[in-house]
């Protein structure tokens, strides 16, 4: 939860996507009042004045302070439903907070472990396929696999109305008009290969500095691959078309710093060969392992690495680990290992 | 992967040490720096680097250090480390050290929280503190900040920091604005960064609101208190505020971003924040020297410059300007010209955003291209001006303020000699971190410089050659002498000195000042300055030249306009440079000049081999 609530289940619960799990004061509904000015009594007599504790429920239009004076009473009542959250002998103010706001659980799956007041864990089995870079906060919607070459930039024209509600994927590209009018037509995310950063600025409506991500009020888009024109790996878009039209959960939040975060599209409850993913397992740069160059030059490149990184004297006049890797049109070229990137597969 | 412990013992340290292993790890990479004893003096036996590891799937900071302290066995031939432990002190077989250490700004440094009253007042000194104190400072919260209620709460609630710093109200003042700040913190519920305990919040304000502050915060957060860093309208006392985050960022937030406490148990000494160290480095420099120098740390998510005057350290650390983490936020604050006028080659705006935002989203890649390294390096210029203008910013500009000397505090935010844009003043500049240290050619690290710093008059530029600043900072505290060895003799590589004449308006080619070179062998060496002109003199002697430089009369060379000077100077690796551009330096009319001019630059200060400058001229349209 992003702020501190009350957490409603308990490990071992089963639950739905659309099960609550907790509820949580909401974000900047709160508000301030000088009941000390209101009721022209100094900031200490105010607790004594109150007619509501801490904690307790307040209604619009309820009188939750009063002072009586020598010749009059004044009286404060509450502008809207909410919490009384603190009373402050201090400086005579008080803080009303909101009505609070239910939290769903987002996935399908089973209570691992409750963080008291914060959230939970929800372990659940399914296909999850990480991004790279994505805009938005969380959705659910059916899969919609556009029927396009890999190597198409998607325009306005690509959207249809049947869309509304799905969660598009496909091309190399999109263009700011095709996310436009993917949002107004109603569809939940997009997924694709790649923007041009600039494209993205545009959608957005101002320039992305950091990518620290998650909160634009826009809908989703996850990049699988990066800024560019860069044709989805086949592998993912392969499974996405296996896919098709399934309910899938995707979060666009992307946080590049202490704690990465990427955006991700999860799809529960299907068949799969896979093992279970194991978080926190570091891949070593060794020879047979899948790669991917993250970096120019033969950026989006898929190989296999032929033999361990070792000292290389780049173009650039540096000298770098780099691993030979052997490409799917069979060159053999040495590439620095920092811009190499494992896949699965 | 073996995990490491460490036999060390904190307190245990050795008083005469043949080894030094020291570590830094910083947001993008993590360096291991092995130092031996060799003839009575120590020199940099072995160096390499890893990518951190603060990330998932690792989030854990001991893997990268412990990639790059394999590294360096193989380099080394013999072990550091035995069944997951490092050998500590060294044996007579040669394997181990006798001392390890470690300097940390991963995990994209301290990021503190300010809340104060007033904004210009209160709020601003509890920023100099923390900044002062090498933390990003992630928003400035007041009362008198524009912000409603409503979006103040919302802002505090969604910022994670790792410290809050509060501050508000003169000794013996009104107390309730400050109470007012305390209570909004406590309502937006400000929760940490790493881990789920309790956040230090830090009061430097009103001492008469002490009861009150610890009344409201003690229950939800880690409150502490220390002397009002502003006792009155017209004195600032930041030191205690400052040192109190420094603690608060040992005990506690170190601890408790991922796996940083395995890193403390490392280690024979505790860790130190990156910029205390190299702080530490810049402090002696100055002092020992008697210049006035000017200092940059350009790392992955940030850039730290340092300022030594007047016998005072001045510290900024610019958050999201940075090399990798924040490369994208550098072009988007400076402006696609102000990175392209320095490309020796056509591009298009359009593909050279997207490599900025690839390298934002896998901030540890690298250039593997000399085009991607041009742009990078264009990057670093207008990364070094973006953060110095902060920099010169906060550190000149205290409204109402007396000085207030204390003879202890070393760190005090006076005013430095010199105004904002004025560099006459600065006689040396040095740069550190790894896009300039670890550059293939240190005339592209002086060119950066040049072009990022425009320092004027006559400046000795210096180098951290092998990215070695954090470390020194680092032994220094345990061991100075042997620090200072290693600074002057393996740390900084001096890249030469810059004659940049001061002066208004004038036609180009139009000479500017005479320079005379006498050499130690006697060879002279003259050459005029003129409008324009970006000459380099190879230079590279121990020993001491004069130089003696005559301005024409309206122009300064830091004597005054007019007034010849006489200098003594040493050569370096790049030589004489003399820079007759201008400053600030001229703006391109067009994009085909800008090339043409950066392409003429790069031939000479041999910037690139011959034949990829041949490829950027000849190839005309698009490298990138």
């Amino acid at each position: 939860m992003p702020l501190h609530g009350s957490v409603t289940v308990s490990a071992g619960d089963t639950v739905q996507a659309d099960s609550v799990i907790g509820q949580m004061n909401p974000q900047g509904n709160m508000t301030t009042h000088c009941v000390a000015r209101e009721l022209d009594i100094s900031p200490f007599d105010v607790p004594a004045a109150m007619h509501k504790a801490e904690g307790e429920n307040v209604f619009r239009g309820e009188v939750i302070a009063r002072a009586r004076g020598l010749f009059s009473r004044k009286e404060f009542v509450a502008p809207e439903d909410g919490i009384l959250e603190r009373i402050s002998p201090y400086t005579g103010w008080i803080t009303l907070r909101g009505a609070p706001m239910p939290i769903l659980a987002g996935y399908p799956g089973i209570v691992e472990r409750v963080l008291a007041d914060q959230g939970v864990w929800i372990r659940s089995q399914g296909a999850l396929i990480q991004g790279v870079f994505g805009i938005g906060g969380k959705v659910a919607g059916p899969i919609e696999v556009l029927d396009v070459e890999a190597d198409t930039c998607l325009t306005a024209e690509h959207v249809l109305p049947s869309h509304e509600g799905s969660i598009l994927v496909g091309g190399a590209r999109v263009t700011p008009e095709f996310l436009r009018r993917a949002a107004r037509i109603g569809c939940k995310a997009v997924i694709t290969g790649g923007i041009h950063k600039t494209d993205l600025d545009q959608f957005l409506g101002y320039c992305l500095g950091v990518a620290i991500t998650g909160l634009e009020n826009t809908m989703v888009v996850i990049l699988t691959e990066g800024f560019g024109h860069l044709p989805m790996r086949e592998e993912v878009k392969a499974t996405l078309r296996r896919l098709q039209h399934r309910l899938a959960y995707v979060s666009g939040a992307t946080q590049i710093r202490s704690g990465v975060i990427r955006p991700e599209v999860f799809v529960p409850e299907c068949e799969t060969d896979a093992q279970p993913s194991s978080s926190g397992s570091v891949v070593a740069m060794g020879p047979g392992i899948r790669v991917r160059v993250i970096r120019a030059p033969h950026f989006g490149q898929v190989g296999v690495v032929v033999s361990e990184p070792v000292p290389v004297l780049l173009p650039t006049e540096c000298h770098v680990l780099a691993a030979r890797v052997r490409f799917n049109d069979g060159e053999v070229r040495f590439v620095p290992a920092a811009n190499l990137e494992p896949v699965g597969g | 992967m073996q995990t490491v412990q460490s036999d060390c013992e904190r307190g245990d340290l050795r008083l005469q040490p043949e080894s030094f292993l020291v570590i830094d790890c910083g947001s993008t990479t993590t360096k291991a720096l092995l130092l031996k004893k060799r003839e009575g003096v120590f020199v940099v036996s072995a160096r390499t680097e890893a990518p951190t590891t603060v990330e998932a799937p690792a989030e854990d900071i001991t893997l990268g250090v412990l990639s790059a302290v394999e590294q360096l066995e193989i380099q080394l031939g013999y072990p550091l480390l035995r069944n997951g432990r490092f050998i500590h002190p060294s044996e007579p077989d040669g394997s181990g050290v006798d001392f390890v250490g470690a300097t940390c700004s991963a995990g994209g440094g301290l990021q503190i929280l300010v809340a104060g009253v007033i904004k210009s007042m209160t709020a601003a000194s509890a920023e100099r503190a923390a900044l002062g104190a090498g933390a990003i400072v992630a928003d400035v919260i007041a009362i008198d900040d524009g912000r409603t209620q409503y979006e103040k709460l919302a802002r505090i609630a969604t910022i994670r920091p790792d410290i809050v710093l509060v501050s508000g109200g003169v000794d013996g003042g009104n107390v309730s604005h400050v109470v007012k700040m305390a209570e909004l913190l406590y309502s937006a519920g400000v929760r940490p960064r790493h881990g789920e305990g309790k956040v230090p919040v830090i009061f430097a304000g009103n001492k008469d609101a002490r009861d009150a502050i610890r009344d409201i915060l003690s229950s939800s957060s880690d409150a502490r208190v220390v002397d009002n860093l502003r006792p009155q309208l017209e004195v600032e006392h930041i030191a205690p505020a400052r040192q109190e985050i420094q603690n608060a960022f040992m005990s506690h937030v170190m601890v408790s971003a991922p796996r940083y406490s395995r890193l403390t148990e490392l280690t024979s000494t505790p860790v130190l924040p990156t910029p205390a160290a190299v702080g530490k480095a810049i402090e002696h420099i100055g002092r020992t020297t008697g210049k006035t120098v000017l200092a940059c740390d350009i790392g992955g998510a940030t850039t730290d410059f340092f300022t030594y005057s007047s016998g005072r350290l001045y510290r900024t650390v610019s958050a999201n300007l940075g090399m990798s983490y924040s490369i994208a936020n550098v072009a988007a604050q400076a402006g696609l010209a102000a990175i392209g006028r320095y490309l020796p080659f056509a591009y298009d705006d359009v593909e050279v955003t997207n490599s900025l935002a690839n390298k934002m989203i896998r901030p540890t890649s690298l250039p593997a291209t000399p085009a991607e390294l041009a742009l990078e390096q264009a990057v670093v210029r207008a990364a070094l001006r973006l953060a110095l203008r902060h920099h010169r910013a906060l550190v000149g500009d205290v409204r109402g303020v007396r000085q207030q000397r204390e003879i202890s505090q070393t760190l005090e935010q006076d005013r430095p000699a010199y105004a904002e844009d004025d560099m006459l003043g600065v006689d040396m500049i040095i740069g550190s971190g790894s896009p300039l240290s670890m550059a293939p050619r240190r005339s592209q690290a002086m060119t950066m410089l040049l072009d990022g710093l425009m320092p004027q008059g006559v400046t000795e530029i210096l180098l951290d050659g092998r990215f070695t600043l954090p470390q020194i900072g680092l032994i220094s505290e345990h061991y100075p002498d042997i620090a200072w060895q290693i600074l002057w003799s393996e740390g900084l590589v001096p890249l030469g000195t810059v004659i940049a004449p001061v002066y208004n308006h004038t036609r180009l080619g139009a000479s500017l000042a005479r320079v005379s070179l006498q050499l130690p062998n006697g060879r002279r060496v003259e050459r005029v300055i003129r409008s324009g002109d970006l000459l380099r003199i190879p230079y590279t002697s121990e020993e001491m030249g004069r130089l003696t430089i005559t301005p024409v009369a309206h122009v300064d060379v830091g004597a005054g306009p007019g007034k010849t000077r006489i200098v003594a100077t040493r050569g370096g690796e790049v030589g004489l440079v003399l820079d007759g551009r201008g400053r600030p330096l001229p703006e391109p009319s067009g994009s085909s000049q800008a090339t043409s001019a950066a392409l003429r630059q790069a031939r000479e200060m041999d910037l690139f081999p011959p034949a990829v400058l041949a490829d950027f001229a000849r190839r005309g349209g698009e490298a990138l």
